[in-house]
């Protein structure tokens, strides 16, 4: 992929979601399905990277753009990213008030939630790559319930998670790191 | 880890109702009927217009 295509791949993406991580479903489909120019364990591998670094969820697509086509990518990935920010202040001058419509928020809610049911369909596939042994579930559900019943930030979640498995490691209740 | 991230803020504000429409159909239609993510987003765009937020459904 060009940049310029890559960067159109993932504008869609990001312009049609409203949350960082909620384009990860449509960056699946183009980038891994469809074109296979991205594999699952690198999206795997950009999300971790932004999670656990100071800076908002939506860099990830930096990474996968950095995947895709090297530095070229990444410049594109964050051109991508920003994009839908500089259109959005155009269209809130645009529609004023009229962005706190309750169908307007509906519309909004709507989105971000069926974005939640798609990242849980992508999140199976991923999932099943990335948890190889019982430890490993273990942490993905700890994390999971630490995350929905508690106000944790995720990079506490990555990070208690890294040190449970790096302890498992050490007392032999999984092969080595 | 980020699906629930992005249901919580939700998580008081929408109805069951509403979490269970959204999330289970877009999950439904994704895995089980195949529809493409972007076909999801845009059909729940559109229900979200006529199901304004704080509606009592």
């Amino acid at each position: 992929l060009s940049p310029l295509v890559l960067y159109l791949h993932l504008l869609k993406a990001t312009s049609t979601t409203f949350a960082g991580l909620a384009s990860i479903p449509v960056l699946q489909a183009d980038l891994v399905q469809h074109h296979h120019v991205l594999t699952n364990q690198q999206i795997n591998v950009s999300v971790v990277v932004t999670r656990s670094t100071p800076g908002p969820a939506g860099l990830y697509v930096v990474s996968v753009g950095y995947f895709v086509a090297g530095v070229w990518g990444a410049i594109a990935g964050w051109a991508a990213m920003i994009t839908p920010a500089f259109a959005a202040v155009g269209l809130l001058r645009f529609l004023g008030r009229r962005a706190e419509h309750p169908r307007a928020t509906g519309v909004i809610q709507a989105v971000v939630l069926a974005s939640a049911g798609l990242l849980w369909v992508d999140a199976l596939p991923l999932g099943r790559q990335a948890v190889t042994n019982p430890v490993l579930l273990v942490i993905l559900v700890l994390g999971a319930a630490a995350l929905a019943t508690r106000k944790v930030e995720s990079v506490w979640v990555i990070l208690g998670s890294a040190a449970l498995y790096i302890t498992a490691a050490s007392v032999n209740l999984v092969s080595g790191l | 880890m980020t699906g629930v991230m992005l249901i919580r803020p939700h998580w008081r504000t929408a109805s069951p109702a509403k979490l269970a429409v959204f999330i289970g159909g877009a999950f439904v239609a994704a895995e089980f009927l195949g529809a493409s993510p972007l076909l999801v987003l845009v059909i729940a765009a559109l229900a979200g217009f006529a199901w304004p937020a704080g509606s009592k459904t």
